[in-house]
């Protein structure tokens, strides 16, 4: 069964005034459990609005949103469960610290939720070392980290929610390569564990095809695309006219096919261009 | 590699600066023995007027330290900095110094001051005391230059976060300096975002003459440099043109950053026997593998 699933989703700012805009329309989405889906729009898309719509933060202004067959807005109780059972993890996260210490910021979540003590204390720890933060630092004081450091505590407290999906904002924003490749690698590893449904919102292309299982590519209010990676990569000069950025090899593989060399295009690793290319050749259709 | 001909508008000699608090008076080398970690490591190096400068480094390589060095917010605790003759030391010169060298940051909501978008850009040239007239002049002239002009009357924090750079670069550019500095100024942007600013930056070297330096970790905007220097540990490990330095693949990934795809690809297929020139843009490699391949009943 989908653990998400939307229903002629619509959503205007400004409602009922002379500047209402509309942000996203008519959105039908259906994601099963246990998938890694990268969220992919241009800054404006309505991907922003569409993702606030999940835990309900955003009430539609028509359509339904279904978590895990239950309509979020049927009542009050159900919308307060679905805060817990989509746990979101905002852009920059690490602004929204403030506890004393590592571990209760961490525990914050779990806390709000009534759990026992030494629940709260195994959730602590465990988001702890899904993110990769050791024992040491939980004492610590948040403001005496590092920025990458604070990064993975404000992803930890939303972890320790255990919520069904969880839901990040361009995780990797501001991260140098390998700083990026740390936080995708911790998600990663998240999902594989719990099985549990993840969500990364992204306007890169390029960072998230290396773990999605599956993309959901958001244009000018509507949900343009949903499918694999290699689905959507086979469709990359519509991305290109989206706007959206795609890894610099799917672009010179776009350009070689428009100066006439016959090479597939739904290409996004290095390593994919260079088998192809050899490809090629064994099949005696190019030569160097 | 250094442009010989050219006059050094920053010298870095003997650099070095750490984050931990010094006791009064305690040398170099006691610092050291106490294990003080230098941010910036006893670094010599030379801007040249003109100049068009990437600075590579992963976080904590101690590359927007260098920056801050460069522009007097710091101060190195060892060696001497000469930026267009003053040397950062001099408190009474700093007001001069930073009107030699801007720097734009990366926060575009941290460096936004005022509530009407042209106000904002005058600001700097209003600290400095000039008539109305001038600053009028200066700040139009700043924001045709970002092409913000038509939103010179909106409010800044409506503005998209690349619109914002923009507003932040041009209240640089309404100070006139000589060389800017942008501490990885689009590291918090999206890809149309990104690509303007890299436009601007590109403009104000080739159009406007300015010596520009920008830090980044985005290998595609570094390739767009002169001139490449990479930082690790506070010290320069790689200094040269983009080609010289991505070349050397492994060094680069050693250090945690990566090279273009499009310079890795050329590598690769260079050991499959295919004779590729240097190759760092998307548009190099189309160029090279279209010249090299041949179509086979084409």
């Amino acid at each position: 069964m989908a653990i998400l699933k939307t229903e002629h989703l619509t959503y205007s700012y400004s409602t009922g005034t002379p500047f209402e805009v509309t942000a996203i329309e008519d959105i039908d989405l259906e994601i099963e459990t246990g998938e890694l889906v990268a969220v992919i729009g241009h800054t404006g898309s309505g991907k922003s609005t569409l993702i606030q719509h999940f835990n309900g933060l955003l009430k539609p202004k028509e359509g339904k949103v279904y978590v895990d067959g239950q309509d979020i807005w049927e009542s009050k109780k159900t919308l307060r469960a679905s805060r817990f059972a989509v746990g979101l993890c905002f852009q920059y996260p690490e602004y929204q610290l403030f506890e004393e210490t590592v571990y209760k910021d961490i525990a914050f979540g779990p806390k709000n939720m009534k759990l026992s003590e030494e629940e709260i204390d195994r959730r602590v720890r465990e988001a702890a070392r899904f993110t990769g933060v050791p024992d040491d630092m939980l004492e610590k004081s948040p403001f005496d980290l590092s920025g990458g450091e604070k990064r993975r505590v404000a992803i930890a407290g939303v972890m320790a929610m255990e919520p069904k999906i969880l839901i990040l904002d361009e995780p990797t924003a501001g991260l140098d390569p390998k700083g990026r490749d740390t936080i995708l690698g911790l998600i990663q590893n998240y999902r594989e564990e719990t099985g549990r449904t993840v969500m990364i919102v992204s306007h890169s292309m390029d960072d998230v095809a290396k773990i999605a299982t599956k993309v959901l590519v958001i244009n000018d209010k509507h949900a343009a695309m949903y499918g694999t990676v290699d689905e959507i990569y086979e469709r990359s000069e519509e991305l290109i006219a989206m706007g959206l950025d795609v890894p610099q090899v799917t672009k010179v593989f776009l350009g070689l096919r428009e100066k006439g060399i016959p090479v597939r295009t739904d290409i996004y690793t290095v390593e994919q261009a260079r088998a192809e290319l050899l490809d090629l050749r064994a099949k005696g259709v190019v030569a160097w | 590699m250094s442009e010989t001909n050219k006059e050094a508008v920053i010298r870095l000699r003997g650099v070095s600066f750490t984050y931990d608090e010094l006791p009064e008076g305690i040398s170099e080398a006691e610092a050291r023995a106490k294990g003080a970690p230098m941010a910036v490591d006893a670094l010599d190096l030379d801007i040249y007027d003109g100049e068009c400068v990437a600075v590579l480094g992963h976080n904590g390589s101690g590359k927007s330290t260098f920056a801050k060095l460069c522009n007097g917010i710091l101060v190195p605790d060892y060696g001497d900095i000469l930026v267009y003759g003053i040397n950062t030391r001099e408190e009474d010169r700093l007001l001069e110094l930073r009107q030699k060298v801007g720097m734009v940051f990366q926060n575009p909501d941290n460096q936004i001051v005022a509530t009407v978008v042209e106000e904002d850009v005058a600001f700097g040239p209003e600290n400095l005391g000039f008539p109305p007239e001038e600053i009028r002049a200066r700040v139009d002239s700043a924001l045709k230059a970002v092409r913000m002009y038509k939103y010179r009357g909106h409010e800044p924090h409506k503005l998209s976060g690349g619109q914002k750079q923009r507003v932040a670069i041009a209240g640089i550019l309404a100070m006139k300096p000589e060389c800017i500095l942008f501490d990885e100024s689009t590291a918090m942007l999206d890809p149309k975002g990104r690509r303007d600013i890299m436009r601007i930056i590109r403009k104000m070297h080739d159009e406007m003459k300015k010596t520009v330096v920008y830090i980044t970790h985005y290998m595609e905007e570094a390739a767009l440099a002169d001139r490449v220097i990479v930082m690790e540990n506070g010290k320069v490990i790689s200094d040269g043109t983009p080609v010289e330095v991505f070349s050397d693949i492994d060094r680069i990934r050693a250090v945690g950053l990566d090279v273009p795809e499009a310079t890795e690809l050329g590598a690769l297929l260079r050991e499959e026997g295919m004779a590729l020139p240097d190759i760092l843009t998307t548009e190099d490699c189309i160029e090279a593998l279209a010249n090299t391949l041949t179509v086979k009943g084409a």
